[in-house]
């Protein structure tokens, strides 16, 4: 899904019963939809919004389909938040057709505040049932709720379930059938002994109300036990102590990275592979010209530079669904805020920028952890500064040629490139909250979950929606544009230059005399061809255009070339710069590669890359945003293309300011 | 007196909540009546109804107060101004007030939420939270922290506190804008 406007109307549900499930936060209301639903469910934004809602079917006892549409979970129906809003316009049916049922999932073990908020959903639905979630941990903790009486207090039916064993899960579908064919109730009659006041969650009349509906269905808060919880506390206090919460959080967060990447490489590897070899299929299948270059360059090549991350994105979201399902995430978050405010960042925003170390999409793609809109904005545009894996040949290639005999000196610069990027991120949020995004990040706010083992197949749903959501993207914006830039840079179509034909020539009297020899020398055709047709191409006479725009920064008409070539995908920066100085067209980098590096010069006999030109070259790259994933990322979390654009022009013109400040200052040094 | 007419004018206690309570809660004595949102704690002219009620509601009757609700504010008006009421006869008046006196709040400690320590209770100064923006004032009351609720602090590092059964992390800059009255134990829930 690209723009939740323009794909709108989102596909209601078409089967013959439409029931919406909704409830506070940390109620297991998704792990009731993934029980019901299991993993057919489809992942949409709701129109006009960045927030979510799953839609999936389940089967009533007798097979009748009922389609369940998860809203995400809010405190209240009158809040100022996005997710707020689209539950109210979802209870209320906003093309006039309400859905049939509202079930109202609320969490057993803390009914006086839930009963408070399903007061506020009652009176606004006419078709509601109740389910108690978590009953089976309220009946371990000594509460016994009689559901006849509450459901006469709220004048509906009310069934005990529990989604992580499944018990009353049937029963909840029969009574959500029963209640679509039932007969419609006024949304005023509501409890006959003492009416709910028209109010919202908090207010003291609804306090009130829900205490004595507690009263008589569970004998009273008391009932349920001391709410007190020793084992709880201290988990808590270790998880956001100052120093030693910080130091578990290091230690969780390391183990997550390695295991992503550890584990990631093997599919990632697989992808490539089976990529490469469709790339052949398509080369073999189709004649030889323009449509199979198209096909195996373009389309196939642009969509597998983007696929290759979907293992990362995929664990990385299994991996914090199961740190947030058992509880730890939200004390990690409040353990960070702290560190993370005074740059004006909220707590929850430090996992997506450590995501964006491996890659930003799936940074980006976590911001959804952030509540408040601009928090989660002011993440989303720092997250490209931090040097993700794609930067890494890069780093590796320019930080070899700057220092190939002092290995120490090569470590310092590697950290050093992740260093920049960090406090350009910092200092860029910190930046945005004194202009654009004024204000410091909005105050900590946060409930604390109690401790539960992670459901493994609410992890695993989360994982598959996300990926589905990343493919999706890869499959059409991002599509379009490697087309768009394959385009760009196959034409003109530059003719075999006097040189390439002559060793062309060499290379077929060579061929039954010395193989060896005569394949080196079409490797050297091949390649100089490439450099050719990169040079002629649209793409290098826009090199050939903007080459005085990078004057300040010491590169010459080649680089630019190769920056240009790799403006949309920055990987593409090691391959092109190969090809410049005919060391092949692939993208290792051996010793080879580097000393023809350093040899390679200019049109007037100086070096290519000399040392400020190098050091320029990788401060450029470690702040510039050269990726175009991430800007249709951007657009998709954002809803606009202000964002992304703004974030290219803010990013290249500090990456620039910054390249040429260090050209000039090792010039002079 | 109609059921939505306050019986306690200082803190806006009215009928119908100290007839739910009295039904829900059957205390044993008169001054247990305070615990509902203070009644009776402000000027404590209405004790001598309070208490009157609370008889009621012992003898099994439904707690009712005959005056129309102007007589009553009239009445409560003017004998305040002489200071000279004439409380209605009661047989155990005097022990009331003495219950009322003891269990009265110290005058209480308003602080910020963030300078109460691990394990204590306090309950929220609901005039506090109305000077907060109005995002973090609706999300608060929310997720529970309503009008004079009682809470705990359950850890010293960053402000967690839990409210009933819902444990909720403060940010230090909300912490210090929020306050609350320090409960003594006795008062406090179990």
């Amino acid at each position: 899904m690209i723009d939740p406007r323009s794909v709108a109307p989102l596909t209601r549900p078409t089967g013959p019963i439409a029931a919406i499930l909704v409830g506070n936060p940390n109620v297991g209301k998704t792990t009731l939809f993934n029980r019901l639903c299991g993993l057919r469910a489809r992942t949409a934004n709701y129109p006009g919004s960045t927030v979510e809602e799953h839609i999936g079917r389940a089967w009533s006892d007798d097979g009748t389909a009922i389609d369940l549409i998860d809203l995400p979970g809010v405190y209240g129906l009158h809040l100022r938040t996005p997710e707020s809003q689209v539950a109210l316009r979802a209870l209320e049916g906003e093309d006039g057709a309400p859905p049939h049922v509202v079930a109202i999932i609320l969490d057993a073990t803390n009914l006086a505040r839930n009963l408070q908020f399903a007061a506020t959903v009652l009176r606004r639905t006419t078709r509601a049932i109740v389910a108690l979630n978590l009953s089976d941990e309220a009946a371990r903790q000594g509460l016994t709720i009689d559901t006849d009486a509450l459901g006469q207090r709220l004048r509906c039916r009310v069934i005990s379930i529990s989604a992580r064993t499944g018990a009353g899960c049937l029963e909840l579908l029969g009574a959500i059938q029963q209640a679509a064919a039932g007969p419609v109730r006024a949304r005023e009659s509501l409890d006959p002994g003492q009416p709910p006041p028209v109010a919202e969650p908090g207010d003291r009349d609804l306090v009130e109300w829900a205490a004595d509906v507690l009263a008589q269905s569970a004998g009273g808060t008391a009932a349920a036990g001391s709410a007190d919880d020793s084992f709880t506390d201290r988990l808590d206090v270790a998880f956001t102590h100052p120093v030693a919460g910080l130091l578990i959080f290091a230690a969780v967060m390391a183990g997550l990275f390695a295991s992503i990447f550890w584990l990631a490489q093997y599919p990632m590897d697989w992808i490539d592979v089976a990529f490469g070899t469709a790339g052949d299929w398509t080369r073999a299948a189709i004649p030889p010209g323009l449509l199979a270059d198209l096909a195996a360059e373009g389309i196939v090549a642009g969509v597998a530079g983007t696929v290759v991350f979907l293992p990362q994105i995929c664990l990385l979201f299994f991996l914090l669904a199961l740190l947030e399902d058992c509880g730890y995430l939200a004390r990690a978050s409040f353990a960070m805020d702290r560190v993370m405010r005074r740059f004006g960042l909220p707590g929850q925003s430090f996992i997506p920028l450590l995501s964006s170390h491996a890659c930003a999409l799936p940074g980006i793609m976590s911001t959804r952890l952030i509540p408040n809109t601009r928090d989660r904005l002011a993440t989303i545009f720092v997250a490209p500064f931090l040097s993700c894996s794609a930067r890494v040949p890069v780093y590796v290639l320019v930080i070899a040629l700057l220092f190939a005999d002092h290995p120490m000196w090569a470590g310092v610069a590697f950290v050093g490139c992740y260093a920049l990027g960090a406090i350009a991120a910092l200092a860029t949020a910190w930046l945005l909250g004194k202009t654009a995004l004024r204000g410091s990040a909005s105050p900590m706010l946060l409930e604390l979950p109690t401790y539960r083992l992670p459901d493994l197949k609410v992890a695993t749903s989360l994982a598959v929606s996300r990926g589905g959501v990343f493919l999706r993207q890869a499959g059409s914006i991002i599509l379009a544009i490697c087309i768009g830039m394959w385009w760009l840079s196959a034409f003109p179509q530059v003719p075999e230059s006097t040189t390439v034909a002559a060793i062309r020539a060499e290379a077929a009297t060579l061929q039954g005399v010395d193989a060896a020899r005569a394949g080196e020398l079409l490797s050297e055709a091949d390649s100089l061809q490439a450099r050719d047709q990169r040079s002629g191409s649209f793409a290098g006479q826009l090199g050939g255009l903007a080459e005085p725009v990078f004057r300040p920064l010491g590169f010459d008409r080649d680089v630019v070339v190769a920056v240009l070539s790799s403006f949309l995908a920055r990987e593409v920066f090691v391959s092109s710069l190969k090809v410049l100085v005919g060391a092949g067209d692939d993208s290792e980098i051996d010793d080879n590669t580097i000393a023809m590096m350093r040899d390679a010069r200019r049109a007037d006999g100086s070096p290519l890359l000399d040392r400020p030109a190098a050091v320029s070259l990788l401060v450029f790259y470690v702040l510039a945003l050269q990726c175009l994933p991430t800007l249709a990322v951007v657009r998709r979390e954002t809803g606009s293309w202000r964002w992304p654009i703004a974030q290219l022009a803010y990013m290249s013109l500090v990456a620039w300011g910054a390249a040429a400040i260090a050209h000039a200052l090792m010039e002079h040094a | 007196m109609g059921p939505d007419d306050h019986v306690c004018v200082c803190h806006r206690v009215s009928l119908r909540k100290l007839q739910a309570f009295l039904r829900r809660e059957q205390p044993t004595v008169p001054s247990k009546l305070s615990e509902c949102l203070g009644a009776g704690t402000g000027c404590g002219w209405c004790r001598q109804h309070l208490h009157r009620l609370w008889e009621q509601s012992q003898a099994g009757e439904t707690p009712s107060i005959t005056d129309d609700p102007d007589q009553y504010l009239a009445k409560r008006e003017q004998e305040k101004r002489t200071k000279n009421s004439e409380p209605l006869a009661l047989a155990n008046q005097s022990q009331y007030d003495l219950e009322m006196a003891a269990l009265a709040p110290p005058p209480p400690t308003r602080i910020p939420l963030s300078q109460l320590r691990t394990g204590e209770r306090a309950r929220v100064d609901c005039s506090s939270l109305s000077d907060l923006p109005e995002g973090e004032r609706c999300l608060l009351q929310a997720m529970g922290m309503g009008d004079r609720c009682e809470l705990k602090r359950c850890s010293g590092h960053g402000c967690i506190i839990q409210i009933d059964r819902t444990r909720i992390a403060v940010g230090s800059t909300l912490a210090d804008r929020v306050f609350v009255e320090r409960l003594n134990d006795r008062t406090a829930h179990p």
